[in-house]
């Protein structure tokens, strides 16, 4: 018995139909995820006494005075695309310490109907560097940053263009039997993947994340019913310069390398013990990395995990059965607990992984913060 | 190839950074070096992560050094970059050898880039006025 009857669970999850242009305001999309959520969990929403809003977002000044929220926890997780799990440790001490009962994570934007990744306001840390560092060469977008840690790594430990591009297949594969992804219904080829047009090389169109219009909702309380979801662990961590990945030694480390020991040593399982991984894929690569940095293979050796339907369902270690980043949409990984907590109550349909007991779920942001968390179901 | 006079210039008089751009306007590649333990630093900071003094000096360095890593750019983001494909590399100096910096790659063909060749900078005046001085790096010309 990994978990206990003292534990703080996901209790409610909860998302809108993810999609290009939303008919609706960002707003009421929020709003839906919210109400969807709290259904989820039995509970009222005027029962939600905890908030933790995501910056860049629908603030929660908006969820409280739509659904008649009044928390006594409230707190802002910044940290990028590491926050949802990072805001899962923060939720359950929040709940564990009776701070709060019912606490609301929670995300709402129109993201690519409206303004567009490279045109909002950026949270990343050290803005004088990349004003005076970065931009001034033409550096000034996620896809040219993160592609620098793949070519690196291209360069140390040799990749090929189709293990990148069977990420990317595998997360439309996964898209394709979850109707509420931005992806749905849409094959993607090897041959379609191999001719996406240059973005930042090595990264081209389907190395990288989709940009979504709407919103998705978690709640974290201090119940163990018997569709809770258990928190097993969680941790964070951060790269060696968080404001600079150029003079980062060494170059490929990232917070997750940390985070992700620290869970393993805290629960005493590992990666083998895994049932499925829901990995934060900003691009194809960062599933690669980050498979590694959490210990799913050595250094240089995902790419034998991710060969022969090793990602797949059905395969060694499903990875992103809702599509990810990749294919289902871009919520800052919430979505990637949410199918983490669906998966563990069975309620997949075509894309359950058979018997999922344990499932790790990790976050990436800003420049290098990772988080990792482990849930379980309620009978592990 | 690039729109030079379209770059924006970031503040050159930030206290962090205006050793840095008065050098790259005299041609000289200058880097942070703490004064009292003498180990070089870059990004420019506050404080020496080596012996935590304050006390530090710019020393100028040889603008020679191997491609550590790059990108070559596909789609414009950027102003001034209107032009595509372009490369941004992240270049190891030879000395001092923990220091990387951020420029362009020109002068090379995208299929002909590879990680460890050699380059050296070039200063180029950009921005409107031609007010800052930024490095481009290419082959050795000699």
């Amino acid at each position: 018995m990994l978990g206990g009857t003292s534990q703080a669970s996901i209790t409610g999850v909860g998302n809108t139909r993810y999609s290009k242009k939303a008919d609706r305001s960002a707003e009421r999309l929020a709003i839906e995820a919210v109400l969807a959520a709290a259904a989820d969990a039995g509970i009222e929403p005027t029962q939600i006494d905890g908030l933790i809003p995501y910056p860049g977002h629908i603030g929660d000044d908006v969820i409280q005075a739509e659904l008649g929220i009044n928390p006594r926890f409230r707190v802002t997780v910044d940290m990028g695309g590491c926050s949802a799990v990072s805001a899962l440790r923060v939720a359950s001490m929040a709940v564990m310490s009776g701070a709060a009962k019912h606490v609301l994570l929670f995300r709402g934007l129109k993201g690519n109907s409206g303004a567009r990744k490279a045109d909002r306001p950026s949270f990343l840390p050290g803005q004088s560097f990349r004003r005076q560092l970065e931009h001034v060469y033409g550096m000034n977008t996620p896809a040219q940053r993160y592609a620098v840690l793949c070519q690196r790594y291209k360069h140390e430990y040799g990749l090929d263009r189709r293990t990148l591009g069977e990420i990317a297949l595998a997360a439309r594969a996964h898209a394709n039997l979850n109707p509420d992804a931005q992806m749905y219904g849409r094959e993607l080829t090897m041959e379609d993947y191999l001719a996406g047009r240059l973005i930042a090389d090595p990264y081209t169109l389907f190395d990288c994340c989709l940009e979504t219009d709407g919103a998705s909702a978690v709640i974290v309380s201090a119940r163990t019913e018997s569709r809770d979801v258990q928190i097993l662990s969680v941790a964070e961590a951060q790269g060696a310069s968080p404001d600079d990945t150029s003079n980062r030694e060494p170059f490929l480390d990232i917070g997750l390398t940390q985070a992700a020991n620290d869970v393993w040593n805290e629960l005493g399982v590992g990666p083998q013990d895994m049932d499925a991984a829901m990995i934060y894929d900003c691009f194809t690569f960062e599933v690669l990395h980050q498979i590694e940095e959490a210990g799913f293979a050595g250094h240089g050796e995902a790419a034998s995990l991710i060969a022969d339907g090793g990602i797949r369902l059905g395969g060694k270690l499903p990875i992103n059965t809702h599509g990810g980043m990749l294919s289902e949409a871009h919520q800052a990984g919430l979505n990637h607990v949410i199918e983490a907590a669906r998966q563990l109550r069975g309620e997949c349909g075509p894309r359950q992984v058979e018997d999922a007991r344990l499932i790790a779920v990790t976050g990436w942001g800003q420049l290098g913060d990772g988080s990792f968390a482990v849930l379980g179901a309620r009978n592990v | 190839m690039f729109d030079l006079d379209q770059i924006p210039v970031p503040d050159l008089s930030d206290p962090n950074f205006a050793p840095f751009w008065e050098g790259t306007r005299e041609n000289k590649l200058k880097v942070q070096r703490c004064e009292d333990c003498g180990t070089h630093r870059w990004p420019p900071r506050l404080t020496c992560r080596s012996c935590r003094s304050a006390n530090v000096e710019w020393v100028e360095v040889v603008p020679r050094g191997t491609l550590y890593t790059y990108t070559t750019v596909g789609r414009p983001t950027a102003k001034g970059f209107s032009s595509v494909p372009y490369t941004v590399g992240f270049v190891a100096l030879n000395t001092p050898a923990n220091v990387r910096i951020i420029g362009n790659v020109v002068g090379v063909e995208p299929s002909q880039l590879a990680i460890g060749m050699a380059l050296e900078g070039r200063f180029v005046p950009a921005g409107p006025n031609g007010e800052m001085t930024l490095i481009h790096w290419a082959p050795p010309s000699a």
